[in-house]
């Protein structure tokens, strides 16, 4: 048992070295910015003026085979008790997060304004909710912080989505947990923004189907904390 | 063979820290199969323009080092707790007498893992009650329900064991 222990710690070990090496030399600058050209990296977004001095920003790209106006209902849909971030939805419910993402454009979603709350996750803390702080129709998104999803339109069904996410806390706990796993969820966010936005309209029948989000949320007639700080998906 | 018994601390302390550290192992690597799989095929029904190969093995690294992180730090709780579980376990069994059978042991080891348990996790349930409430219940299952069912199976075969290990040696009469 000694001797089978201490092979499985020597192939852990290894293991362990050879993701640190493909992680950090490969996937990390990948990922940083994945999808978006270095033009896109290097360009002027809307929600720029907010972005703390010397927070830490990626920016993200992703084409859509839709018109912005396609897009922009189920963007700003977006929160908990809203309809959901469209990610992996049984990953964020292993987290602690009781999320439902909707599958159709709830009408009563529709009226997001600057100021209004959006929260990360179900809770009363102030490090789970954000706040909208522009509000372009149907180009610009930006929350607090200076998180940005910018629609720029490239033909009449063709939609470049850019998200720039900033996070001004850094530390060990961003660099070593919170980025790889935002990584894997925002990219979910922007292909389950893809998925819903280029598929054909449901007939009314189907509806039924989809999964049921509450008809109003957490954040539906409920004020916005008096303090609201950044948190993150 | 007249080799006479003696409790075996050393031996139990360590076996229960390889079983707690090889069982953390072991459930990261299925919620990371299940992880990669379940997320690649997700990907793959709605993949982007371009870079899709790119965006799975990234993907699939990204979940590797999150799991490696969270591993490395649990598996430092779970080889703890299995070196008092071992502990406890080769003391209680050994009180045992060698004739009964190796069942006794594993619910020797069934009712150290429950009181193991309800020390650590009971006491904090009442502290947070509230928010242990509003915990979604895939969470309490992948988070608590899961790992205890693994800890107390664990546990009740190394008490089946110990005792089993005992009656193997032959005991001078």
């Amino acid at each position: 048992m000694k001797k089978m222990g201490g092979k499985l710690a020597f192939s852990f070990l290894t293991g362990a070295a050879i993701l640190a090496g493909l992680y950090l030399f490969w996937a990390r600058p990948f990922y940083k910015n994945w999808g978006a050209t270095s033009s896109e990296i290097q360009s002027a977004l809307p929600g720029d003026t907010f972005i703390p001095r010397g927070a830490l920003v990626t920016t993200r790209a992703l084409d859509i085979m839709a018109p912005p106006e396609k897009i922009w209902p189920w963007l700003i849909q977006l929160g908990h008790g809203r309809g959901g971030f469209y990610t992996y939805t049984w990953l964020e419910r292993i987290f602690a997060t009781d999320m439902v993402n909707a599958e159709v454009i709830q009408p009563e979603l529709q009226l997001l304004k600057a100021g209004d709350p959006i929260a990360w996750r179900q809770s009363d803390s102030k490090a789970t909710w954000t706040k909208v702080v522009l509000l372009d129709k149907p180009r610009t998104l930006v929350l607090e912080g200076g998180y940005t999803f910018q629609l720029n339109p490239l033909g009449p069904n063709h939609t470049r989505l850019l998200v720039r996410y900033v996070w001004d806390q850094g530390g060990l706990s961003y660099h070593l947990l919170f980025e790889p796993a935002h990584f894997v969820m925002e990219s979910g966010m922007m292909l389950g923004l893809k998925r819903r936005a280029e598929r054909p309209p449901s007939p009314p029948s189907t509806k039924s189907n989809n999964e049921k989000i509450p008809a109003t949320g957490p954040l539906i007639g409920r004020s916005a904390p008096s303090k609201i700080t950044g948190g993150k998906p | 063979m007249t080799e006479k018994f003696r409790p075996r601390l050393g031996t139990a302390v360590q076996g229960g820290a390889q079983l707690g550290w090889q069982l953390t192992l072991l459930y990261a690597f299925i919620f990371l199969f299940t992880a990669v799989v379940g997320s690649s095929l997700t990907i793959l029904e709605f993949p982007p323009e371009e870079g899709l190969p790119g965006l799975l093995l990234a993907n699939a690294l990204c979940l590797m080092w999150a799991v490696l992180i969270f591993t490395s730090f649990f598996s430092l709780a779970a080889v703890v707790l299995g070196m008092a579980t071992g502990l406890i376990l080769e003391k209680w069994v050994g009180r045992l007498r060698v004739d009964v059978p190796a069942a006794q042991g594993g619910w020797a080891g069934f009712l150290t893992a429950c009181l193991i348990l309800l020390a650590i996790q009971a006491f904090p349930y009442m502290w947070w009650k509230p928010q242990v409430q509003n915990i979604p219940p895939s969470t309490l299952w992948f988070w608590f329900i899961i790992p205890d069912i693994l800890y107390l199976l664990s546990s009740s075969m190394a008490g089946w064991v110990i005792q089993r290990r005992r009656q193997n040696v032959v005991h001078p009469s």
